[in-house]
């Protein structure tokens, strides 16, 4: 007896009690459904972040006094020592941003931006994807001129395209901006909270700037060599701390690579956890299969009888209920991995997100349900093969 | 062919112990027709089910075919079933959902026959009984008598060399009774040894051996004419 014909047998078997195997299925259904959907959510989330996280530079990280460090002194940065931090020989750049609510209006309609006051090696330092235009210059940024650079959401609604937007004027809540280049945005998962527009302008052109420029809150540092970028922060904070006259120690460091750590840290816990609960529905999805095929033992004794009567071994009887009790959870594995696809599917195209099909959530799950569906099916199987051929013969 | 001796049966039923079978000895040869009468509960179908290694003796010795079958394992047991014995049984005892020719091909599948040779040796069977229009229906959509040629042809598929029938006729009407006894005298002259268990001394009449049972003891062994070995 070929395995294909267990299989057709097994098939055959299950077809007479559709609806009995199909609700017996279902435990599997849903504990595959429910891995395959969290996974591939996940996974579909964790691409957009790290996505988002590749848009900085190599061993990028930012700088900022702890919260405790103001009682040591005034640990905040002054623009002008930018200059000199970037002299230090771990440093490659060195940038700053803050970003500020403005209201505009552009042909009597009101409008809000949110508008990233920084300098002008920060193209340099993370992707910003320049469509027309330029990024603003360092002169420009020494001469505190309001020029503008938008992105092209509002290059589009405003004046029609990228390159029609180069050399308008913008009226600010800030003041009057000259837009010299549009930039296209990012997507991904923290886009654009709040304000509708996005725009980037010199940090000394800003209303209010020149105090925040004083005391600027945190920096952004692109390391000589991002391998030794655990290096150029020692040498920063020992910087810092003797330029300040505070302790080494008032200085805080977050890189991209940290928060990729973690991101990667938060999401193998909770699919973890999930993982755990979808096994526990599993494993309740394995005991209905096991019920399931203890009644079917009973139900067919005399045909277990007759089939050992006419030369089925116990060992042939055994497999045809254990690959009945296999096509039963994988068939439930497959349906479960289909409808967690589709679910997943749903989830991307409501929220933007990528669609990612997780290959090993699949192979997992079905693994996972073929195994359920051998170990609870044993029990049911060895017990049919031990069955008595002349008593399973009488058995009415 | 068949070789019994001393062979015991008892039965336990909770504390009490029923002695179906006392010491039976007997020897079957090959291409006899034997029919073992008696009546119910003389131990006729136990010692059937012994010969057809569906069950084991309590003790004694039984050889078929050349082969000790009481010292044999459980999967020993299935192939010996297999390839040795054809059963036919009073309540035909065909799978239900499958169709006439799956329920032929049934034994040649366990045996690892490949699937177009079973089906040729399955049609070629049917054909024989006087089937071959019924192989796509199933057992339920045909007469006793049809069921039971189903079975007899199930139970020609392997070539055994013996054929065991307990009450095959039991179930059928007078007409049906006899086709099916006229195929049994066919299987017997091309060399098949067959025993018969019944209860009706016209279809015991068919065999050459006549062996009547009482109380798990053999009563009487009496062979018909020139007939027997």
């Amino acid at each position: 007896m070929s395995i294909r014909e267990s299989i057709l047998v097994a098939l055959d078997n299950l077809r007479v009690n559709k609806m009995r195997s199909f609700l017996t299925m279902i435990g599997i259904v849903f504990g595959v459904a429910a891995v395959v959907t969290v996974v591939s959510i996940g996974q579909a989330g964790q691409h957009a972040i790290m996505a988002e996280l590749s848009n900085y530079g190599d061993g990028y990280f930012l700088i900022y006094p702890k919260g405790s460090a103001a009682e040591e002194g005034n640990p905040f940065f002054r623009l002008r020592e930018l200059a000199e931090i970037r002299k230090l020989p771990g440093v490659r750049y060195v940038s700053t941003s803050q970003t500020f609510g403005m209201t505009g209006r552009h042909k009597k309609e009101t409008l809000q931006f949110k508008v990233t006051g920084t300098t002008s090696d920060s193209p340099r330092m993370k992707k910003i994807d320049m469509v027309a235009g330029r990024f603003f210059t360092s002169q420009e940024e020494r001469a505190r001129q309001k020029v503008l650079v938008v992105e092209t959401k509002f290059a589009d609604k405003a004046f029609g395209s990228p390159q029609a937007a180069i050399g308008r004027s913008v009226q600010l809540s800030g003041g009057v901006f000259r837009i010299v280049g549009v930039y296209k945005e990012q997507e991904g998962l923290m886009v654009n909270v709040g304000a509708r527009y996005s725009a980037y302008a010199p940090i000394t052109a800003i209303p209010g700037g020149a105090w925040v420029s004083e005391n600027l809150s945190m920096l952004e540092i692109l390391p000589a060599s991002p391998e030794r970028m655990d290096e150029t922060i020692r040498e920063l904070k020992t910087w810092l701390a003797e330029r300040k006259r505070v302790s080494k120690n008032a200085y805080a460091t977050e890189s991209a690579k940290d928060a990729e750590q973690m991101i990667k840290n938060t999401f193998s816990i909770l699919q973890l956890v999930i993982g755990s609960i979808a096994g526990i529905s599993l494993v309740v999805g394995g005991i209905g299969v096991m019920n399931i095929m203890l009644v079917s033992v009973t139900e067919r004794t005399r045909e277990i009888g007759i089939r050992k009567a006419i030369g089925a071994t116990p060992g042939n009887i055994m497999f045809q209920f254990l690959v009945e009790a296999v096509m039963l959870s994988f068939i439930g594995g497959a349906i479960g991995a289909l409808f967690g696809l589709l679910v997943a599917f749903g989830f991307a195209v409501m929220t933007g997100l990528p669609f990612v099909v997780s290959m090993e959530a699949i192979v997992l799950a079905f693994c996972f349900s073929a195994a359920v569906g051998i170990f609870f099916g044993l029990y049911p199987a060895r017990k049919a093969a031990k069955l008595q051929p002349i008593e399973s013969l009488r058995y009415e | 062919m068949i070789t019994l001796r001393g062979i015991t049966k008892v039965y336990k039923n909770g504390s009490l112990e029923v002695q179906a079978l006392h010491g039976i000895d007997l020897h079957i040869g090959k291409g006899e027709f034997v029919a073992i009468m008696g009546p119910s509960g003389s131990g006729k179908s136990t010692l059937m089910n012994i010969i057809g290694c569906l069950d084991v003796p309590t003790s004694g010795s039984y050889e078929l075919d050349g082969i000790p079958v009481e010292s044999l394992s459980e999967r020993e047991l299935a192939r010996i079933r297999n390839r040795k014995i054809g059963f036919v049984f009073q309540s035909f005892n065909l799978l239900p959902r499958q169709t006439v020719l799956q329920n032929v091909m049934l034994p040649m599948m366990y045996a690892g026959v490949p699937l177009e040779k079973r089906r040729e040796r399955a049609l070629e069977l049917l054909r024989r009984v006087g089937l071959s229009e019924r192989v796509k229906h199933r057992p339920n959509e045909l007469s006793g008598g049809q069921k039971q040629r189903v079975a007899i042809a199930r139970a020609l598929t392997m070539n055994a060399p013996v054929l065991l029938a307990d009450e095959p006729t039991g179930n059928l009407d007078t007409k049906s009774s006899r086709e099916i006894m006229a195929l049994f005298k066919e299987i017997h002259a091309d060399g098949t040894t067959i025993v018969l268990v019944t209860h009706e001394p016209d279809i015991a009449e068919h065999a050459e051996r006549i062996i009547t049972f009482g109380d798990g003891r053999i009563l009487s062994d009496r062979r018909k004419g020139s007939g027997g070995g």
